[in-house]
């Protein structure tokens, strides 16, 4: 036999015996293996990832200075708001009182360990230590701190899940934005650190530092939970829809814990 | 005893290359991150052995990048096994040299053979399952994960070069030109 048929005769065999194993499940052991063996070290891995490289770095002391008055500008606001914010919270406890409106905000949540990221440069993904073990399932919304979504569950194993994270170009998650027009759009990724708000309409109008929160219209994902505040915004005249670049309040690619939302 | 010690040296080899790769992919900033260490590994580990057992060894490899994927199980053995096969054929019958160009172009057309695949399936599953498909972005992104890894694999090569006896030989052992010639 000629020897390039050779080769590629046998390689052929060993893709059909691959794809043959892969189909009737026989690497099921290998992957508990996998993630028995590697969860640990990755963990150690990603902790380490997160020690060496912070999320913010200055590189001048002028960068810094210039970072540091934009945070003291950021810091008054927030005091601003926050004043506000009591006072709306206050009046609207109260008007809830008197409509006997009661609203439960508890989720339940699975608490997690972030314990790697992905690996090909094209995904945007964080593995955690919990699965369908732990009652995790497919599409379940993730959230950091007291309701930051950061992305939803892609891939489940018995002992650990993969989060496709906002940032990763095939997330999509529909969403509101607080301002005057409530207007509603879907939150997409693909845009580096930053996510877009598409589908917005026209007509509607968004200021920088516009709270961006989900609408509840993607299954699954409850409304108010924050994904990140308005950054600018791009309009064509001769577009139907405007789009809206949004900062998210943590970077995502550095979270070290998160919840699982496993019920409404 | 032989086969034993082969045996470890392969296991050993296939968990250190594996746990380099991630370590790279957590640990250094982009757009370094990106540097894939398998197939600098398997350009070099084919130049040192040349031995046809890389394909194994390379599917291993890439079966482990399928567990942390949110691509379809297999696409990155499949293709992984595919740049491999292609890598080695052509060592064997076109470059039958071990000199830093043919090291930089084997892996160069790996690459592209291995993306390859991830293109049509991605074409695929944007027919299919309506799901974005962003050409600019994909090609910014391999680009940079093959510019990185080439310069990597040229400074790991020269390095090499002058340690490795093995690498100072340019010519290859096997080649089905020598075969033929040989019949």
């Amino acid at each position: 036999m000629r020897p390039w048929l050779k080769s590629i005769l046998s390689v052929s065999i060993i893709l059909c015996v691959l794809l043959g194993l892969l189909l009737l499940g026989a690497f099921r052991p290998l992957e508990l293996f996998f993630a028995r063996t590697v969860t640990p070290i990755s963990q150690i891995l990603y902790g380490a990832s997160i020690y060496v490289s912070p999320g913010y770095q200055a590189n001048t002391v002028n960068e810094l200075i210039i970072a540091y008055n934009e945070l003291e500008k950021e810091l008054a606001d927030n005091r601003v708001d926050a004043a506000l914010l009591t006072d709306a919270l206050y009046e609207n406890e109260r008007l809830r009182e008197q409509l006997k409106f009661v609203r439960d905000r508890s989720f339940d949540r699975v608490g997690a360990d972030v314990i790697g990221r992905q690996v090909d440069p094209s995904e945007s993904t964080l593995i955690i230590n919990v699965g369908t073990d732990n009652g995790v399932a497919m599409h379940m919304p993730v959230i950091t701190g007291n309701g930051i979504l950061i992305g939803t569950i892609a891939k489940v194993s018995e002992t650990y899940a993969l989060v496709r994270l906002l940032t990763d170009s095939q997330s999509s998650v529909a969403a509101t934005i607080n301002s005057d027009d409530r207007s509603i759009g879907v939150v997409q990724g693909g845009f580096g650190i930053s996510v877009q708000m598409n589908l917005i309409p026209q007509n509607e109008r968004i200021v920088p530092r516009d709270v961006v929160i989900t609408s509840g219209l993607t299954e699954g994902i409850p409304r108010g939970l924050l994904i990140g505040m308005v950054e600018s915004v791009q309009r064509e005249a001769y577009q139907p829809f405007q789009r809206a670049v949004i900062t998210t309040p943590v970077r995502l690619d550095k979270v070290t814990v998160v919840s699982v939302i496993t019920g409404v | 005893m032989k086969l034993i010690l082969q045996t470890i040296k392969f296991i050993l080899g296939l968990i250190g290359i594996g746990f380099l790769h991630i370590a790279i992919a957590f640990l250094l900033p982009p757009p370094f991150h990106s540097i894939h260490v398998i197939f600098i590994s398997i350009v070099m580990i084919l130049f040192l052995y040349e031995h046809g057992s890389i394909v194994w060894f390379a599917a291993l490899l890439f079966i482990m990048l399928d567990f942390p994927s949110l691509q379809p199980f297999g696409l990155s053995l499949i293709s992984g096994v595919v740049a491999t096969t292609g890598m080695l054929l052509l060592y064997r019958n076109v470059f039958t040299n071990r000199s830093l160009f043919a090291a930089t172009v084997l892996l160069s057309i790996g690459y592209v053979l291995y993306r390859l695949v991830f293109v049509a399936s991605d074409i695929v599953q944007y027919i299919v399952h309506d799901r974005v498909f962003d050409v600019v972005g994909h090609i910014q992104i391999y680009s940079i994960e093959l510019i990185l890894t080439i310069v990597t694999l040229v400074v790991i090569y020269l390095i090499t070069t002058k340690f490795s006896y093995k690498l100072q030989h340019t010519h290859i052992q096997e080649s089905w030109f020598r075969t033929l010639r040989a019949e």
